[in-house]
């Protein structure tokens, strides 16, 4: 809710409305990776092809049916979705092999589309303007609201527990009765969703593009390292971080953004390594902390963490 | 009236290694079975067949006369069927409570499990814990009781007693028991002949993936085929 409140309130502080519709399809794309990644432990490397999915369904519905704009969301979402439902069997996949086939089915898709004369591959997608730019940011700032609440839900639910559950350890979260394969490919069909809708959006805003930027793997490098930096598995920490790094970015790496594409890299790394939580894990309860943190603030630890001494 | 479990000459190989082979035993409503054989003769892989890790390469697996040969693990679970970890593994991101939370229950359940399984194992007071803070017996423990949260009418026990002090496996005995007279089949997988003869009514011996004996654990002991696979014949 406070964060809808202050997405809505952006306006009146920085009127910039391009840049904070962007932000806001960023937290989007932070979410879906917070989903799939946070709560399921697979790292989409190629989460990208979702929003180009989303890109082009949404596009290709407004110019060869004509739909409106809130159906053209819709079926951007609904295309992610579908290319989800084909992709899923790269689920049975783990780790870095997984990372890389969505990188390269990204880049598949990327290849048809780009190549394609029904999807505007060689003249360039134009849209024609449906929202204007008020109303497409407000649209975004619902989205941001509905999605965030998907995410509470995610967290607190049974749902959610049971994706922890499949992270920790598969094979004994199934013997606690978990459908481990309906419960990951719901989850990775829910970051995808929200992937197009985030795609959709931005086509609404663009409305003029070739298919190089919508499936521009820099876009996944910064939804990975937004929903990291921030922290994962959390519902606000995917936002600060996008908040955080994008304004960043924007303000001092748009001029030159190939020292940002390597510091971003290097800070993913890190992350991984040293702070898999993210920031949000340096205000939650100690258990989430990393451990060096605990070493460095330990004379505030508290007497109940203290180690149990064997009878 | 059929047995609770009836495994029939169930084999499982990997690649060209048979890892079991002609495995047939049943468990009765209630009885406690011990499985027993060295290291390598398939004890494991049997559990890990029973339970949907595995699907078997052959054989039948049926529960109350239904077949469930291959059926997921959570599928198992709902069914009635579940197991403990030889190596524990409990959900180490999460609480000790949200380790039972996540279960569901089964719904048949006829052994009488209506009771807080935290508390039934000596865990409550640490039902807030991380899992990584347990200790590795306290965490045996946990395994455990997030079997007994599914309310399975058929519990396999994977080396529950491995690694724990006297007190520890006194206490562990004492619940297996325990669980028994509450109706629950116990399947136990042991070294520990001592925490066997305590737990079980009945053992069947493996050797090389193979049943080679069946019937008390005092016979089994005396049994010239169970010494020769033990010990070897020329010991």
């Amino acid at each position: 809710m406070i964060v809808a409140a202050v997405l809505g309130a952006g306006p009146t502080l920085y009127n910039n409305l391009a840049f904070l519709t962007t932000l806001a399809i960023y937290i989007l794309l932070a979410q879906g990776v917070n989903i799939v990644y946070g709560f399921t432990g697979y790292l989409p490397f190629g989460f990208v092809g979702f929003f180009g999915a989303g890109i082009y369904g949404s596009s290709l519905a407004i110019v060869y049916w004509h739909v409106g704009g809130y159906t053209a969301i819709g079926l951007g979402a609904l295309t992610s979705v579908v290319a989800a439902v084909v992709l899923s069997p790269l689920l049975r996949l783990s780790g870095a092999y997984f990372a890389l086939a969505t990188l390269a089915a990204s880049q598949a898709l990327y290849f048809i589309v780009a190549n394609e004369s029904w999807t505007f591959g060689e003249s360039g997608m134009s849209l024609p303007l449906i929202f204007s730019p008020t109303a497409l940011y407000v649209v975004a700032v619902v989205a941001v609201t509905v999605t965030l609440i998907v995410v509470f839900y995610v967290r607190d639910s049974h749902f959610g527990l049971s994706l922890r559950a499949i992270r920790s350890d598969a094979v004994s979260a199934a013997m606690a009765g978990v459908n481990v394969v309906r419960t990951r490919t719901i989850a990775w069909l829910v970051s995808a969703a929200i992937a197009g809708v985030a795609g959709a959006l931005w086509a609404l805003m663009t409305s003029a593009f070739y298919a190089e930027t919508p499936f521009d793997l820099t876009i996944s490098v910064y939804a990975i390292v937004f929903a990291l930096f921030g922290g994962v598995r959390t519902v606000v920490g995917p936002v600060v971080g996008t908040v955080v790094l994008y304004s960043l970015y924007q303000y001092i790496g748009i001029s030159n953004p190939q020292y940002f594409e390597l510091i971003y890299g290097l800070l993913i790394v890190v992350l991984v390594l040293f702070l898999p939580g993210g920031l949000s894990s340096l205000v939650g309860g100690r258990g989430d902390r990393p451990a060096w943190w605990n070493r460095l603030v330990r004379h505030r630890a508290a007497p109940e963490s203290a180690p149990e001494v064997a009878p | 009236m059929s047995a609770l479990l009836e495994v029939g000459d169930v084999a499982k190989s990997f690649g060209a290694f048979v890892a079991l082979s002609g495995v047939t035993l049943q468990v009765e409503e209630g009885q406690s079975l011990g499985l027993v054989g060295p290291n390598g003769s398939g004890k494991t892989t049997l559990i890990n067949v029973l339970s949907g890790v595995y699907k078997p390469t052959r054989g039948t697996v049926r529960l109350r006369g239904r077949d469930v040969t291959g059926l997921a693990s959570h599928r198992l679970c709902a069914l009635g069927m579940n197991r403990t970890f030889q190596v524990p593994r409990p959900l180490a991101g999460l609480t000790v409570a949200e380790n039972i939370a996540l279960v569901r229950p089964s719904r048949r359940g006829s052994a009488d499990l209506n009771f807080d399984v935290l508390e039934f194992v000596g865990l409550a007071r640490v039902a807030a814990r991380r899992v990584a803070a347990l200790t590795s017996g306290e965490q045996k423990l946990l395994d455990l009781a997030r079997a007994l949260a599914a309310r399975p009418d058929v519990l396999f026990v994977d080396e529950l007693g491995a690694g724990l002090s006297p007190s520890e496996l006194d206490h562990v005995a004492g619940l297996l028991r325990a669980l028994r007279e509450r109706g629950v089949a116990l399947v136990v997988v042991e070294h520990l002949m001592g925490f066997l003869e305590q737990v079980v009514d009945q053992v069947v011996v493996l050797n090389a993936g193979t049943p080679i004996f069946a019937g008390t654990l005092r016979q089994a002991i005396a049994d010239p085929r169970v010494i020769e696979v033990f010990l070897g014949t020329h010991a």
